[in-house]
Parts: structure tokens; sequence; C-alpha cells
């Protein structure tokens, strides 16, 4: 009676074929892979792979990070610690055990299910690291904390995202006050997305709006003013409403690039607002020096804001000057009579 | 092995073009015999060039002896050939790089793989010494597929995958193996610590 294998001596395939087994193995199966052993690892992070969409941290009543793979509506969450119910305020240190449950959803081939995955030796720190290396998506897209998540402690938090490469802090305007104010004063990133001011007067706001980011995205808040622009220290702040929140006017941005060009704010180099009201150059450069910018010359020039074409075409585009030599590109563009959006980018 | 008690690999006869009508014989290396048309010949890039360097005539492949394919068995060499005439006539793919690879095993290449492991490992060499690509797909896939759902340690028994502990233990065996004089030095030293001398030298 023949015996029948089991197992299977993959390593001593052909080195061509061992790397088209690789290549052929769904995404999360690769990445169990992965953990076997150094060499697994090193395996599979040579096998070439579509560049995931997100990879995202979130801080709920338990951490857990989510990858959206390039195939739509497939993705993997791994639940990074136990999930705590009616815990105190940062009362939770963020350790996590070499276990961790994997859920999956793939709409065409494993349907959904979840999994434990064990690695000896592992931290949170370790895992996130690994699943960055071996995905080749060598950043953490966004860290998004929500009012479940207050019961973490964030300093163990920040301990295990230190070094990592993670790049917008997301705080959910749910989160109360002070849960709001311990994680801007905690976590330290150069992308933040603010939206509100979780502090009872705008000079305390102030002080966070200084603090040395790079892109500040502000959303939902009507309140922004001109003060705020000023002693904003961001490199790009790109300011969002949702439709029907009145925003501030656009007399008051047109006032803002006046300050600009005296030399205020010159470590600004973005500077993107939507307006719910008429945008036209008349308004916004009113009192302003400007040259009208063809859109073709805009697009084949070596600093296009917009590489689309089309875009492009739709978009009024005049350059100023500001102090010191600096110069700046406006770009106005319709949504319709009355909304639109406006953007100033700085050139070096 | 005679021709005539040869296992014969079905043939679709209309599939064939009437002109094309040649059949080779091959012998594996634990000497059974096989006759496959020759366009089911054309799915190996290894034996079509073989086959087109030999120029034999219909009347030299019945009288001439067989193919000798030394590193392939009999068991496996039956099912390439069994691949190769169902899948004869079909262009032959291309892998042009797109991420990610996909494949998918037609039926009757899941029933023909439907063997054990020890099995379709051979396969895959024979493959491989073949170079009969889509067959290296498929066969690639049916083992990427062993993996589906699985824990990583569950993969390491499934995959007879050593863990970095046994990695690094196999490999000081290795080495001592390797300098058996650095080992008898080793133990003479450690005879003369036991009998108390001073120094080694």
């Amino acid at each position: 009676m023949a015996v029948v294998v089991h197992s299977f001596p993959l390593l001593d395939l052909p080195p061509d074929e061992l790397r088209c087994v690789l290549k052929l193995m769904g995404s999360l199966d690769q990445i169990a892979f992965s953990l076997i052993s150094k060499p697994t690892k090193s395996l599979i992070r040579d096998v070439p792979k579509k560049p995931l969409l997100t990879v995202c941290l979130f801080i709920q009543n338990y951490i857990h990070l989510n990858i959206a793979f390039p195939k739509l509506w497939k993705t993997a969450s791994w639940q990074l610690s136990p999930k705590y119910e009616n815990r105190n305020v940062n009362s939770v240190e963020w350790a996590v055990t070499e276990q961790v449950k994997v859920e999956y959803f793939d709409p065409d081939e494993d349907g959904n299910g979840n999994i434990l995955w064990r690695k000896k030796g592992f931290g949170a720190k370790e895992w996130l690291k690994h699943i960055m290396e071996v995905t080749n998506h060598l950043e953490i897209d966004v860290c998004r904390f929500e009012p479940s998540g207050q019961c973490f402690q964030l300093a163990s938090i920040a301990r295990t995202i230190e070094g990592l490469n993670v790049k917008q802090l997301v705080i959910d305007a749910n989160c109360s006050d002070a849960h709001f104010r311990a994680i801007l004063q905690t976590i330290y990133l150069d992308d933040v997305a603010l939206f509100r001011n979780p502090y009872p007067s705008r000079e305390l706001f102030h002080k966070v709006l200084i603090q040395n980011v790079e892109k500040v995205i502000y959303k939902n808040d009507k309140s922004l003013t001109l003060d705020d622009l000023l002693v904003m220290n961001f490199k790009i702040l790109d300011y969002k409403t949702a439709r029907g929140n009145h925003l501030t006017s656009i007399r008051f941005f047109n006032k803002f690039i006046k300050m600009w060009r005296t030399g205020y704010n010159t470590k600004l180099k973005i500077i993107r607002i939507i307006f719910d009201e008429a945008v036209n150059k008349e308004t916004v450069l009113n009192g302003i020096k400007y040259s009208e910018v063809d859109p073709e010359a805009e697009i084949n020039s070596n600093r296009p804001l917009c590489k689309d074409a089309e875009l492009a075409k739709s978009m009024d585009i005049y350059d100023i000057n500001g102090a010191r030599g600096a110069k700046a590109t406006v770009y106005i563009n319709k949504f319709n009579e009355s909304s639109g959006w406006i953007e100033v980018a700085v050139w070096d | 092995m005679s021709v005539e008690n040869a296992p014969v690999v079905d043939v679709d006869e209309a599939a064939i073009p009437v002109e094309k009508k040649m059949y080779y014989r091959f012998e594996s290396n634990d000497k059974k015999e096989f006759r496959v048309s020759e366009l089911a010949i054309q799915q190996s890039e290894t034996l079509n060039r073989l086959v087109e360097a030999m120029g034999y005539t219909s009347e030299d492949v019945e009288n001439k002896p067989a193919i000798a394919i030394e590193n392939i068995d009999g068991k496996t060499l039956k099912l390439v050939f069994q691949w190769c005439e169902h899948h004869k006539g079909e262009a032959i793919p291309v892998d042009d790089g797109s991420v990610p690879k996909i494949v998918e095993i037609p039926e009757f290449d899941a029933k023909l793989m439907d063997i054990d492991n020890g099995l379709l490992f051979k396969l895959i060499w024979a493959a491989d010494y073949l170079n009969i690509v889509q067959l290296l797909n498929v066969s690639c896939k049916k083992v990427a597929n062993m993996a589906q759902g699985k824990t990583p340690a569950q993969l390491r028994r499934v995959y007879l995958l050593p863990s970095d502990e046994e990695d690094e233990a196999a490999k000081r065996a290795a080495q001592e193996a390797q300098d058996p004089r650095a080992r008898e030095v080793e133990e003479e030293f450690e005879e003369r610590k036991r009998q108390g001398g001073n120094s080694f030298f």
C-alpha cells in the first residue's frame, strides 16, 4: 500500500519554482509564511507584490492594525491587544502577547474568518515592523484614536510606535477634550488631522498649532481665523469643511495672502481651503499684483501641483510674489457658483 | 519494454492535423516507454528542441530506440505526457511579470494532480526539467494552495520548514562535520585539561 505524504519539501524545489509558489500564495498566507523563520521572511520580502492600499492602526477598546489589499474589499486585521470594557482612562498599558488574532475578509476566495497566529518573542512593535517589512509598505498611513481607546496609556502607545514610520495622526471628533489634548501632547507626528479645537481658549489651541508638524488636515470646524493661520507653523494645511458649514470668508483669505507677502508664516508651503461661497480672482487677489499662468505651461513646468491636465484646464492659475524673493502660485477651482477651493503653493 | 506493451496516453485524434500525426517514443529511467504525439511534445520546450534537432522521420521513430529521459521515472513521466496530450495545441503562456500572478487550475489538471505530495514534488521537478511552462504554473499553484488559511506553525509542518533555532543547529553540525581536525583538537584539549596539563602546546 502506498504511503500518502502530507508534507511538501518546499525548499527543495528549484529556485524559480519556489519563487513561483510564493508568488501564487494569497497575500495573508505570504505574511503567515514570512513568520516561520528569517529565511522565509527574506523570501517573502523578495516576492514582487502590488502595493497595499492602506495600513491603519486603530486605537479603540482594543488596538488593531488594518490592511486594505489592492484587491477590492480584501482586508486583514491584526488584533494587537485584548478587548477592554469599562476600564479607567489611561489605565491599560499596551503590552501584546506573542499570540494575535487575525481577522480577514476576501469576497472571492476565503470569505471571512479569523485565525490565531503566534510568534515567539514578538511584542506589538515587532508585529508592526514585521508586517510593514514583508508587505514592502514601510509606513503606517494612519494612527487613529477613537473615544473607546481612552483606556490605553498613551505613553505605551508612543513608545511602541516610536521609530516606526507613522504618517498621520487622526483624532476622532468625539474623543473627550481631555483625551484629545492628551493625545496631542503625547503622540508627535508630522501629519495631523484635527476635527475640532479641544482647548477652552484659542491661545491654547495656538500652542498646538505652532507645534513643529509638517502637515495639518483641519476638518469641519468653521472657527479657523486669520490669527490661527498666521501663528501656524505647518508646511501644509488642508482645510476641509462639510457642505453647509459656512467658513471663514474669502476676504479673510485675501488678507492672509497679503500678510504672507509681507513675510509672515514663511514655513508654509501649501495651503488648501474649501469655501462654501463663490470663489473668484477678484476677491482672492484683490489688491495683489499677479500674473496669469497658462494651464498648459503649468502642466509642463517642473512645479506642477496638478499633473491632471483636465483639472488644470478647469482652474485659474496665477503667480504672485512674496517677501524676500519668495514666489507662490494661486490655484482657483470653482466647483459651482457657490463653492470652490483655493490653493496656494509656495515655491523655493 | 517492447513498443507493443508501452503505455499509450489518451490521444484526441481529431485534434491532430493529419500531416503531423507522428508519435515519438520516450523511455523513463525505469525503462517504461511512452508514445507521445508531436503536437503534445510542443508543450515541452526541452523535448520540442530535442526532437527538432534529431530530425526523425516516421520510420525513424518506429525503428530507432526510444529517446531516453534519464532524470524522470515512469510514474511521473506518465503524468507529464497525459498533461501534454490533454493540453496539446494550446498556446504556451508567457510570464509577463504581472503581479499578482493569477493561475486557475482546470478540472482536468486538478484531477491529474490529485496525487500524494511526493509525486507532486517529482512532477514539478519533471516539468522544470522539460520546461513545460503551464504545467509548472498549475503545479506551483497547487503547492501554493496548501498554505491557504494556515497559521505559521501549520505552514512549518506542511512545508517541512526548519525554525531559526533548527537552522542554526544544522549549520553548527555542518561546520563540525566539515572540519573533523578542529573537533579532534578540541577533544585533545579537553582531555589534557582533565589530566591537569598547564599548556596545550
